[in-house]
């Protein structure tokens, strides 16, 4: 077997906290008043012995929470920063896109960020003017090239920035989180554009909270924890255990819930009435993940609910894109019985069959009275993904992206009663 | 995105020479991009664009040979005092401007250097080609002086050595960059500095007085300043204006160019550490 073309051995990274002198003269006048000087900052261990490789052709994940490191591997790979400890060897031209459109200059001109921007990526000026026609046409973008990239809209500027990088020829591809950016439409032509890179025999490294985009694109996966390995092997298998750590989202405690007490009411006639919010599967096990078809079960904490007996407690789902799919409250399931209500509470949602197709969620929580005025909100306080499953139940793995929302249907074939009608003459 | 077949290291690095002066050419062309982009970036959106590279020194002419010419009488060596300042404020133009951008380079492009690997050199570096540009528009203007005096004006062959000079401003230039755009990561007080080491800079030059104006024992100190060599020799070719003290001017050069050596090992032990600190 040949040698693999990323190997990383026993790589750590240290981070020093806090900042680097914070006034000096400051602190040298408290010295001289008594004050003891002040210890090392404390450290932080953002990678810790990790070890793997990646094969050529291979696209392969990088999965886990917020903070467990993937974003300093990948720096570190890319040759960003240097690592602590340990080493890591690739063989083969590197390109890294850990962010879209780096070094864009929103005085110039579409044209002048993309020599820019693709020289910045490492490719000759001459290597650019002869995909110049090609990015411009994946972009879309043509009739704006000689615009200021100011005038751009944010999703004009993402299209141009992968567009250049599409056409990089790499061996070994470094990418963090850019699908979470652009239009569905482009955001397929972007997943194809990686599929080709890994299509011909080059290899892909990327990092993404998406499990469904990793789960459609990745060979192999590795999932961090604290900046080590957690798990590595077979994408789905990764995903799965990475689904069931109950540190896939943001900040829990120990039954999964996410604190929404700690803030301000919204605005000034509002209350803080929503305290704690978590999804659960079926087996009352947190989660953060659910895969297409399941039940979406939501547990609610609220405080002070019984001032307001008839109030609705409700939930507002949004694609990544901020586009609203779908709202659906208490009220609408029936309301609750008034009398008797307590202090603290907590409120169970279930939405079974959940028809939402694979990708990243966020759910806004809404408490009001019917007639409408606001209690309390949280915008976006729980965030979850969706993933594919066997909607069907016949183990069908065609296109399931297309559109916003998962449905089931029946179809049924027979014989016609009234035989086809000749062409007229 | 370097040449195939390479293969790449990443590992602690403790050396003190490691240079990587090939890798530096492999990126000439984000080098020839930056140094075009410094430049368009300069000038967008303004009336007169480019116009302001000549119109900057100029103005500062004009008012330096009021201030400096007419009211305090400093000397000029016998050459009427527009045309000796001018001569001499072009080489410090370029030397001021380019250490003012290129101390700040770094904090500029931080989220270029936090998103993707380049040789960080670069940076510092493309402002030094940009301000030759300014420095080339704004010669025009000289000529032009140098018609008008043409009677005070020596013509002659060694007019043609006046790039020669350029070296030991490119050099000094380079080599300050690297150091300050270097130590103002750590340290952003550099940058309240450099303002006034500039103001300083430009009165241990003889860029508005000539260097008799020193007693000769003291003379050697302002000719070890490698500025002092661009600006007389600027004088010395494009003017024919006799220059002496050429051996400690060589001295100064080596001074610079032991400053850009030194500069570009402290500058690749900064760059390590880089992308944490910014």
């Amino acid at each position: 077997m040949s040698a693999p073309l990323v190997a990383v051995e026993h790589l750590g990274k240290v981070f020093r906290l806090g900042e680097i002198h914070r006034d000096w003269l400051a602190g040298l006048a408290g010295r001289l008043r008594g004050r003891p000087r002040p210890g090392l900052p404390p450290c932080l261990r953002a990678l810790d012995d990790v070890n793997f490789s990646v094969g050529e052709g291979e696209v392969f994940g990088l999965v886990g929470a917020n903070g467990a490191g993937k974003s300093t591997l990948l720096k570190i790979l890319a040759g960003i920063t240097d690592p602590t400890s340990g080493r890591a060897v690739l063989r083969g031209r590197i390109a890294s896109l850990l962010e879209v459109g780096t070094g864009f200059h929103p005085e110039l001109t579409g044209r002048e960020n993309v020599f820019l921007n693709g020289t910045i990526l490492g490719l000759r000026r001459r290597e650019i003017a002869e995909e110049y026609d090609r990015i411009v046409d994946f972009a879309g973008i043509e009739k704006f090239m000689d615009t200021p990239v100011k005038r751009y809209s944010s999703g004009m500027r993402v299209r141009l920035a992968f567009a250049v990088a599409a056409h990089l020829r790499p061996e070994i591809l470094l990418i963090d989180e850019v699908l979470a950016v652009g239009d569905v439409a482009f955001q397929r032509k972007c997943l194809g554009a990686m599929k080709d890179v890994a299509g011909g025999g080059r290899t892909v490294l990327f990092v993404s909270h998406n499990m469904a985009a990793v789960g459609s694109l990745c060979h192999r996966a590795l999932m961090l924890r604290q900046g080590q390995v957690a798990a590595i092997g077979p994408a789905n298998d990764v995903i799965q255990t990475y689904i069931r750590s109950a540190e896939a989202a943001h900040v829990r405690d120990g039954q999964g819930y996410v604190a929404l007490h700690d803030r301000l009411p919204a605005a000034e006639h509002m209350q803080v009435v929503l305290q704690a919010a978590r999804l659960t599967d079926d087996q009352e096990r947190p989660v953060s993940i659910v895969r297409v078809g399941d039940t979406l079960r939501m547990d609610v904490q609220v405080a002070g609910l019984n001032r307001f007996p008839a109030a609705v407690v409700g939930f507002t789902v949004r694609s990544i894109f901020d586009q609203k799919i779908f709202h659906f409250n208490t009220a609408m399931a029936g309301g609750f019985d008034a009398a008797g209500r307590h202090p603290a509470e907590s409120v169970r949602i279930e939405i079974p069959d959940l028809p939402l197709v694979a990708g990243s969620y966020a759910a806004d929580l809404q408490v009001f009275e019917p007639a409408g005025r606001w209690i309390d909100r949280v915008d976006e306080a729980l965030r979850f993904d969706v993933v594919e499953s066997d909607l069907y139940g016949h183990g069908y793995r065609g296109e399931t992206r297309e559109g916003l929302i998962a449905v089931r249907g029946e179809c049924r074939i027979a014989l016609r009663e009234e035989a086809p009608r000749e062409s007229a003459p | 995105m370097a040449k195939g077949n390479m293969v790449y290291v990443r590992r602690p690095r403790t050396g003190w020479f490691d240079l990587a002066l090939g890798e530096l050419w492999d990126y000439r062309d984000l080098l020839a991009t930056l140094v075009w982009r410094n430049l368009t970036v300069r000038y967008k959106q303004s009336a007169l664009g480019i116009a302001w590279a000549i119109l900057k020194p100029v103005m500062q002419m004009v008012v330096f040979s009021v201030v400096f010419g007419r009211m305090a009488n400093l000397p000029s060596d016998g050459i009427p005092y527009p045309v000796f300042l001018y001569a001499g404020l072009l080489p410090w133009t370029y030397f001021s401007t380019t250490i003012t951008s290129g101390t700040g380079s770094l904090l500029a492009g931080g989220t270029m250097i936090d998103k993707v690997y380049f040789p960080r050199m670069i940076l510092p570096f493309s402002y030094l080609f940009t301000s030759l540009i300014d420095l080339a528009l704004a010669l025009l203007v000289l000529f032009g002086m140098m018609a008008w005096y043409r009677a005070d004006v020596a013509f002659g062959p060694q007019m043609l050595l006046f790039p020669v000079f350029l070296v030991p401003a490119v050099t000094f230039a380079g080599g300050l960059s690297l150091w300050l755009s270097a130590a103002a990561v750590r340290w952003r007080d550099i940058h309240h500095l450099v303002p006034y080491l500039l103001q300083i800079g430009m009165f241990v030059t003889p860029v508005v007085y000539a260097v008799k104006l020193l007693p000769a024992r003291f003379q050697w100190l302002l000719q070890l300043n490698p500025m002092t060599g661009v600006v007389e020799g600027f004088r010395w070719s494009l003017l024919g204006k006799p220059v002496e003290g050429w051996g400690m001017m060589a001295g100064g050069f080596g001074l610079a160019l032991l400053l850009l050596v030194s500069g570009m090992v402290y500058f690749r032990r900064v760059e390590r550490t880089l992308a944490d600190i910014l």
